[in-house]
Parts: structure tokens; sequence; C-alpha cells
């Protein structure tokens, strides 16, 4: 009985949405009682740094968000959820494993979802790979990784970010994920430390996320340069195919693209300035090539509570003009592991004018 | 867009003011156990391994850094010369590394139980009072302080 009522409320686009993070929260409180026996030198759980099963250096840890929006031109609300579980382990010394499953749910019966990615329902692996360091300077990677392109999808985890929308560029121009392998490290210039990835893949994929068309055959490569304390650049370049299934408008047999994207982040007490520029070229001509922007300053205003804005700009050949995005915002960071956010977006493009309204809640556990 | 314009300015703005001034700075000794060869280490050096992005030794062996909680006035102290920033500033770095499956430093309650600890551990490296430290440990590098020790 009390089942089936559970069940029903969930049935609820926006409860159910809530979901994850419900149980991420429900995973960690359940986990303290526990863990407090512990010895309190070296605390077991932290929320937001995983769980060891037992000794055996295994961890599990991940995220949960339920993200809910109301744009002007929708009718209902939609609502959209995610839970994403991490697997690691330290194998000796130089040996690392390391997996994440997700799995995203759409509650909604609305299918001009944009901000989202559609579909309704699916689990997907976002990155299982095996790390081989043979020194700081050289680590090799066999499997599936996030792609080294730009900053915002290295660390595009809900929690992570300052909104709950997605810059434009990082989720149209190229795939999350990417699955071969990848040559990366940290070498010292000058008494600097510089960061690169060199990485190929063959395009065959493991369990893919239905949205998105991975790499059928790519390279590139990405430099992260620090200039002092606070800042640091980046530099992704990288030359592909992608084939979405069939020829179109947007694809011919044989065409090849090249990206490059240069990233910053400048951070100091708890103000930031980050961006990213992206050009993608295609062997098909001027026509297929796209390229895009954003700029996005963070400001705390009291105690965890932070306003975001941020400026898009992307132009798509088959938009046939540029869309502009505007996203203005607060986040409540509650703790290092928990994120609540709400902002507005306003896009002007082909379509016209139009806005919405996005919030989310996410904890990392 | 036009109406972002004045929002940027406002964020541009408020970064300007001067920053919190830096607290009193003990003075830091960055320790190793007594009786290794000492490795030649710079700030830049210390900074990456307590990071995590230096991993290990020129010998190839594992490096395990040791730090002080968060609230400790070492360890703000040692965050702040060696970072610029405060522990609480670093934990959005730590979120991200988080992500990829990279955890912050061991953290360790006292000065008394990081000296144990990187004495009787090869490849330990942690950070006490430079008025602390004794034969258990060698100092690598010294990060100056505005305090003395007490006589």
């Amino acid at each position: 009985m009390a089942f089936h009522a559970i069940k029903k409320i969930y049935r609820q686009p926006v409860l159910a949405a809530l979901k994850p993070a419900l149980l991420g929260m429900t995973l960690a409180v359940s986990a303290l009682p526990a863990l407090a026996q512990q010895e309190s030198a070296s605390p077991a759980y932290v929320l937001g740094e995983g769980l060891e099963l037992g000794h055996t250096g295994v961890r599990v840890g991940g995220y949960g968000s339920a993200q809910w929006q109301q744009m002007d031109y929708e009718q209902t609300p939609a609502s959209v959820s995610h839970f994403s579980l991490f697997l690691w382990s330290d194998i000796g010394p130089r040996l690392k494993f390391f997996t994440e499953w997700d799995n995203q749910e759409n509650h909604t019966a609305d299918h001009d979802n944009e901000y989202e990615r559609e579909g309704s329902r699916f689990l997907s692996v976002e990155r299982l790979y095996l790390d081989y360091s043979f020194s700081d300077n050289l680590t090799l990677r066999a499997g599936k990784f996030l792609t080294p392109i730009g900053r915002w999808n290295q660390v595009h985890a809900d929690p992570l970010v300052w909104t709950t929308s997605r810059p434009l560029l990082t989720r149209d121009l190229f795939p999350d994920n990417v699955t071969g392998v990848m040559a990366m490290g940290n070498t010292e210039i000058a008494g600097r430390s510089y960061e690169y990835m060199l990485y190929h893949s063959t395009g065959s994929q493991l369990q893919p996320d239905p949205t998105q068309t991975p790499f059928d055959h790519a390279y590139g490569g990405r430099l992260v340069l620090p200039l002092g304390d606070t800042l640091q650049l980046g530099i992704s370049a990288a030359r592909f195919e992608q084939n979405p299934g069939r020829p179109g408008p947007f694809w011919n047999h044989g065409e090849f693209k090249r990206l490059l994207a240069m990233d910053f982040m400048w951070a100091k007490h708890g103000y930031e300035f980050s961006g990213e520029a992206l050009r993608r070229q295609s062997s098909a001509g001027a026509d297929h090539s796209e390229h895009g922007n954003f700029v996005q300053g963070v400001v705390p205003v009291w105690g965890a509570l932070s306003a975001v804005a941020r400026v898009e700009h992307i132009s798509m050949p088959m938009m046939k003009q540029s869309l502009q995005r505007s996203v203005i915002g607060l986040n409540y960071r509650y703790s290092r592991a928990v994120s609540i956010k709400l902002e507005n977006v306003h896009d002007s493009g082909p379509v016209g004018a139009r806005s919405g309204l996005l919030a989310s809640a996410s904890v990392l556990f | 867009m036009r109406r972002l314009v004045p929002l940027l300015l406002c964020l541009a703005f408020l970064c300007l003011p001067a920053f919190a001034a830096l607290a009193e700075e003990p003075a830091l000794a960055i320790v190793m156990a007594s009786g290794t060869v000492p490795p030649r280490l710079g700030r830049e050096q210390i900074a990456q391994i307590f990071k995590h992005k230096k991993r290990y030794w020129d010998d190839g062996s594992r490096i395990l850094a040791v730090n002080l909680p968060a609230s400790h006035p070492l360890r703000r102290s040692f965050t702040q010369q060696i970072y610029g920033r405060n522990p609480e500033e670093l934990e959005d770095y730590w979120r991200d590394q988080y992500f990829h499956g990279v955890l912050p430093p061991f953290v360790l309650g006292s000065e008394e139980a990081v000296i144990r600890l990187v004495a009787s551990t090869p490849g330990a490296i942690g950070y006490v009072s430079i008025c602390n430290v004794d034969h258990r440990v060698n100092v690598l590098l010294r990060l100056d302080g505005s305090s003395s020790c007490p006589h």
C-alpha cells in the first residue's frame, strides 16, 4: 500500500526528477551511523569523497541531480534527472581503474526540450578506462574517457558547474566522450608545470549515450598552461570524422573536421571568470563549419550563495544565423557536495527571442 | 545581450576591491623522514605534490602527502604561501578532481601525528611548525612566517 503510494508520488514529473538527488542523500546519510563508529582520526566517509568498499581499495561515489525547467514556449514544465555512479581503484602504485555509469530520465511529455538531451530514459557508460603511470610525465589511458576539448567538458557533472544549463558549444560541437587511447602527463618548463593530453580513437563505443554522435575516427590533444596561481589557459585541437548514421544535409561521406578551441579560467576568493572559444572547420566547405564561444562570471553574494552570469554565442550552418544566449542565475553551494541552482535563460536566434527558468538540486556523494 | 552589459560591469566592479588581508603566518617546515636523501624541492614542486599533480619521487616511488585539517592555522598558512589561497578556495579544485577519482591528501589531526607518520612511512611528506621539527624528520624547505618559536 505504502509502496504504491510512494510510486504514485514519484510519477509526478518534478518529484520523479528528484529521485537521484534524494537517493544520493539517502545513501550518504544511511552510511553515516556505521561510519561514525570507526576511527575518528581517519573519517571513512566524507560527502563528496566517496566510500571505500571495506578494505578492498575500491571506492564508490557519484552524483545525483534533479533539474526542472519552464520555458516560455512550453506548455508544461519539464524535468530531468541524472544518477551517476563512479567506481575506481588504485591497483598498486601505477595502475588505476575508473568507471562511471550514468542513468538519465526525462520526465516530460514535451518533445521540444532543447535544454537537455532528448530520450526518455537510458543508461550509458560515460567512462571506463585503465591508467598506467610510467611517471608524472607520462600516463597511458585506454578505454572510454571524457573528450579533452575545453575545460567545461572535463568537469561537466551537475554539482561541479555553476549553472543548470550547459554552454551550447560544449554540447553541440563534439561528443562528451571518446573511446581509444590517450597519453597524458605533467611536464615542467621554466619552473612551471604544464599538463598535456594526446589521444587517438578508432570510433568503437561501449554502451553509448544514444543522444550523441560519437567520433568515428579521431585524434587530438590538449595543453593546459598555468599563468600564475589563479589563471590557467587551455588549448585543444582535434581532427575527426563523425558519422551521424546516414548521409544528409549536415554530413557527407568521408567528411572530416578540424577543431581548435581555447579556454581560460581565473579564480580567486570565490570570484571566477572563465570562457571558451571553439572553431570547427569541415572538409565539406565553409557552410559546414561552426564556431562558438562563451564567457562566464561568478561573484560571491553572501555566504555560500554566488551570482552567475554567462553570455554565449554559437553559429551553425543548419541555423542559418547565430544564436545568442544569456544566462543569469544564483548558485547556493550548501556544502562542498550539495548545490542548488536557479537561473534565467534568454535566447535570441532564428526563431526569435525566448526565455525560461531553470532550477536544479544536485549532490556529490 | 544589451541588458547583460550592466551586469558584467557590476561583476568586474565587484572583483576590484582588494581581497582579505593575510593572517599572521607561522614559520613552516616541509619535512620527510630523517635518513632519506632529501630531494630538491621548490615551491612549485610542493604545490604540485599537494595537488596530486606530482605523484612520484625521482626514484619512482609513490609520494604520500599529508595535510593538517583545513581549520588548522598551519594548514591555512601553508595553503596561502604555496597557492596564494585559503584551504576553502581549493575545495573547487578537489571537487573537480573527485570527478576523476582523485582525492585530497590524507589529513592528520596534529603536527605530532604528521611527524610520526612522515618519520615511519617511506615517501611521505608533510609540513609542521619549524618549532616542532626534531631528529625524526629532515627539513626539505622552509616557508617563512611572522611568528617565532616560544623559548
